[in-house]
């Protein structure tokens, strides 16, 4: 072939494709690499208020400017000093004199244009008995090197601001404090529901109880009629669920660490050549029929807690779901397992093989969810809400980390001032 | 004495600002400057003025160690990305004054999510250059030397003009270079010839940073065998049996390009490039019924983007220039001498001390012995080289006592030589011979013993 350039061979004078990423994807590219388009929408709505506009608050605002927070305050009644100057890199020498919020606050707005910035020049602990729904008004607060008593008034007023049940507004509170080379910080939630936790795998591949379609498939090739060619790119995924039935009807009921050897054993007798690379793939991930899929024990554990067993029209969408999925587990449909995952691993296979067990997989996951979905429409109308009051999107990735949620149960600060520390390192 | 022309040549103009305005910003700052020292430093001074519990035996304090730190210590920071930013402003922050900074990239829109130095209007500018100004307007009286190009293109005269060195790089092949260039810097009769090094690295929420003091702590090649190997992809699945997007993309960028366009270079930060790969992969892609190729994975496989946060580069710059800042003043003692830090799920963090390998080809004085079979082919050694975790190479080259054995360049020298992939270990090389390796990312020659097994 003759060679081109690159421009002939493009379209560089049409306008932008939808495709191509806009001026806001490229700028934060980076942190949705790691955090995704929801993780993004999360921080977008974050209101967050900073209190102690030192060189610390600062540069934790910092932090969350650039990524692209929806709104920041800088709270402070200081006046700049020199030493704030040259601590402080939110503050230059022509700040001397005038506000450390007003200062601050102009110099973080250059970060990123797209978030708000305000500041309030008052003193906190005034303000916090003249106007305490002005910090009720943010998702976050920040309190940095801030006096113990205020902090202690702070986290009250934030804690009884929560409504336990539905949680709104929900309000973190985090405190830090540093000196020299040390520095603690504290974090306070009434509690913290995490859908989408970012997992390293997401695979749910159940090879110890294939579900039927799986099996039919596996069990339904015929082995002996492929070439050479075909015969080394079988998925390992099938081998092995083939293999189980072999070991199975062979009156093993069930393969474990023990028997091992002796399945691999089984599983190698279809193996027509030594340097077939999917059975050696195949031994290697041998130990995953060995491992029971089952509901993981946090899941379990969610379903155990009262938020999830006494749900109600102004529970948080976390319960509510986390509710269905409780059903879910009892339909007949689900085995007594979670909705499973439609992510495959790559492995040594044919394009068609890959293809078409991956579609196995996806089918069965959409099947799953669409019981689920009826699962949520009875939770939503037995609490009497609307069967649609949770949109698709929400219902969908919930079902896609159903295997991963996180749930944290926080407590106040008052609890852990007024908590005798040595009673409770005792009883542990 | 503030030099006037000096402070005025810090200043960077806002576009708004008239003539009178920035002559006032010059006065209102070389007033701030002849403040007393310790109405600025006060802060900082507390760790140098009193000795804490974990004070080391030789800390001097108080003016000894302030006047090194402000007037005497140099130091060079490689890398003004997203680390880079970070560590400039701590340092300058810290009261080092004369700080020297090398980047050979040019800003993008993409680094503005972290990168705070620089400003829409700043992209496709020098990232040394701009960072140095930012912080020499920011910052009053620190000096910052920029400078735009590769750490190769210096010599051991240039870097022995440092007293530390603080790394905030992307590169395995950088980090590799300016610790076998430092290492071999040292004069073991002279003390000022060891330049403490400073590592850090971020990916994601996770992250590190050590410390390296060359010939006395472990070096950085002495624990290249903990990096990750890189994802790659048999060209076989490449080429015949595509299963996932990346494999689509590969195909595309590995095979395709180089088809269509022969000798001109894949360029990955340009946008009509991953265009085309885009469309090769996505056409591909849907002959084979896969699923997932985008513009953004297409980028990001081949460019081999890590994900990149403002937060987790803060927490390890920070760590960096509190160690750069405790081996300058002796104010407390130092890493040992790696951390690493994992905020994925809670927050973790661990120290321990990475221990000198005596095999290490830069620091170690014993050669590695490399046991191989005498019927192997040395097309075969070849491949078990860019195999070993503990050398990271890809392309290496080899001479034994007779001279060159396989050289992949120059063309004259592969021609002259790639015969020998064809025949065994035993016909060129006896036991215990040294066979000496070279590949581009190494920064020295391997030389290895060979010793046959059966």
């Amino acid at each position: 072939m003759e060679s081109v350039t690159v421009t002939e061979a493009t379209t560089g004078i049409e306008p932008i494709p939808s495709y191509r990423p806009d001026e806001k994807t490229r700028r934060y590219d980076r942190q949705l690499r790691l955090w995704a388009s929801a993780g993004q929408k999360s921080l977008e709505q974050a209101k967050i208020l900073l209190i102690g506009a030192d060189a610390t608050g600062c540069q934790a605002l910092k932090n969350l400017v650039l990524p692209g927070i929806s709104h920041f305050t800088v709270i402070s009644d200081a006046i700049v000093q020199p030493r704030d100057i040259a601590t402080n890199f939110f503050l230059v020498p022509d700040s001397m004199g005038l506000s450390t919020a007003e200062e601050t606050t102009r110099h973080l707005k250059e970060l990123n244009p797209s978030v708000e910035g305000c500041s309030r020049q008052a003193d906190p602990l005034q303000l916090l008995k003249d106007e305490p729904e002005f910090f009720t008004s943010f998702t976050m607060i920040l309190s940095v090197n801030s006096a113990p008593e205020f902090e202690l008034a702070l986290s009250d007023l934030i804690w009884s601001a929560s409504d336990n049940e539905s949680m709104t507004p929900d309000i973190s509170l985090i405190t830090v404090r540093n000196s020299g080379f040390v520095g603690k910080m504290r974090v306070q939630y009434r509690q913290h529901c995490i859908v989408d936790t970012h997992p390293d795998s997401t695979h749910t591949l159940r090879l110890d109880q294939p579900f039927q379609e799986l099996k039919d498939f596996a069990l339904g090739l015929d082995m002996e009629s492929m070439d050479s060619m075909e015969h080394s790119h079988i998925p390992y995924v099938i081998l092995l669920v083939r293999a189980l039935e072999r070991f199975k009807a062979g009156g093993n009921a069930e393969v474990t660490y023990d028997n091992m050897d002796a399945f691999k054993e089984t599983l190698l007798t279809e193996r027509r050549a030594l340097d077939e690379e999917n059975f050696e793939e195949a031994e290697s991930q041998a130990f995953r029929v060995a491992s029971k899929t089952e509901i993981p024990e946090n899941i379990v554990s969610l379903f155990a807690s009262s938020q999830c067993e006494n749900i109600s029209s102004s529970s948080r969408n976390f319960w509510l779901l986390v509710h269905a999925l409780k059903q879910y587990t009892s339909l007949p449909q689900s085995e007594d397992l979670l909705p499973i995952s439609a992510s495959l691993p790559d492995m040594k296979a044919s394009t068609t093989d890959y293809v078409h067990l991956q579609n196995l997989y996806k089918n069965k996951a959409n099947s799953d969810l669409t019981a689920f979905k009826d699962c949520v429409k009875t939770t939503l109308g037995s609490v009497g809400l609307d069967e649609d009051a949770i949109d698709d999107e929400e219902v969908v990735n919930f079902v896609k980390n159903c295997h991963s949620l996180q749930y944290i149960d926080g407590r106040s600060l008052r609890e852990e001032y007024e908590t005798d520390l040595r009673k409770d390192l005792i009883s542990e | 004495m503030p030099d006037r022309s000096i402070i005025s040549a810090s200043l960077l103009p806002d576009p708004s600002e008239t003539a009178e305005e920035i002559a006032q910003r010059a006065e209102t700052r070389i007033a701030y400057i002849k403040l007393a020292p310790e109405d600025k430093y006060g802060d900082v001074d507390r760790v140098l003025d009193t000795e804490g519990p974990f004070t080391d035996e030789a800390f001097q304090g108080g003016k000894e160690a302030k006047q090194f730190l402000r007037n005497v210590c140099k130091v060079l920071v490689i890398g003004a990305g997203g680390l880079g930013c970070e560590i400039l402003q701590n340092l300058a922050l810290m009261g080092f004054n004369d700080i020297h900074v090398i980047d050979m990239d040019t800003i993008d829109i993409s680094n503005l999510n972290r990168q705070f130095l620089f400003r829409e209007s700043d992209v496709g500018k020098s990232k040394a250059v701009v960072a140095a100004a930012f912080i020499m307007n920011r910052v009053p009286g620190v000096k910052v030397t920029p400078y735009h190009g590769k750490i190769q293109d210096h010599d051991e005269t240039y870097y022995s003009q440092f007293q530390l060195i603080v790394c905030g790089l992307d590169s395995i092949e950088a980090r590799r270079w300016i610790n076998a260039t430092l290492v071999q810097m040292v004069d073991p009769d002279d003390a000022d010839t060891v330049k403490p090094l400073i590592d850090g690295g971020t990916e994601g929420f996770k992250g590190q940073a050590r410390v390296i003091i060359p010939t006395v702590t472990s070096c950085y090649e002495c624990s290249i065998d903990m990096l990750t190997p890189p994802t790659t992809f048999p060209i076989c699945t490449i080429a015949n049996t595509p299963r996932l997007p990346e494999h689509c993309i590969e195909w595309a960028s590995v095979l395709e390009w180089p088809k269509h366009f022969k000798d001109k270079k894949l360029d990955s930060d340009d946008p009509d490039h991953i265009e085309w790969l885009y469309q090769k992969a996505l056409g591909r892609a849907q002959e084979f019924k896969i699923e997932g190729v985008t513009w953004s994975l297409t980028q990001g496989v081949v460019k081999n983007i890590i994900p990149a946060i403002a937060s987790t580069n803060a927490i390890i710059a920070a760590s960096c220039c509190n160690e750069a800042f405790k081996i300058a003043t002796t104010s407390n003692p130092y890493l040992d001498n790696y951390m690493m830090y994992v905020g994925n799920d809670s927050l973790y963090t661990f120290t321990f001390e990475h221990e000198k390998r005596p095999e290490c080809p830069v620091c170690g004085g014993e050669t590695i012995e490399f046991e191989v079979k005498r019927d192997t082919k040395v097309e075969r050694v070849v491949e078990m080289l860019t195999e070993r975790q503990d050398m990271q190479i890809k392309k290496p080259s080899l001479s034994g006592p007779n001279g060159p054995l396989f050289f992949q360049a120059p063309k004259q020298l592969y021609e002259a030589t790639k015969a020998n992939l064809e025949k065994t270990v035993g016909e060129i090389l006896q036991d215990g011979d040294q066979l000496n390796v070279t590949d581009r990312a190494l920064p020295f020659t391997l030389t290895l013993r060979i010793k046959f097994v059966a």
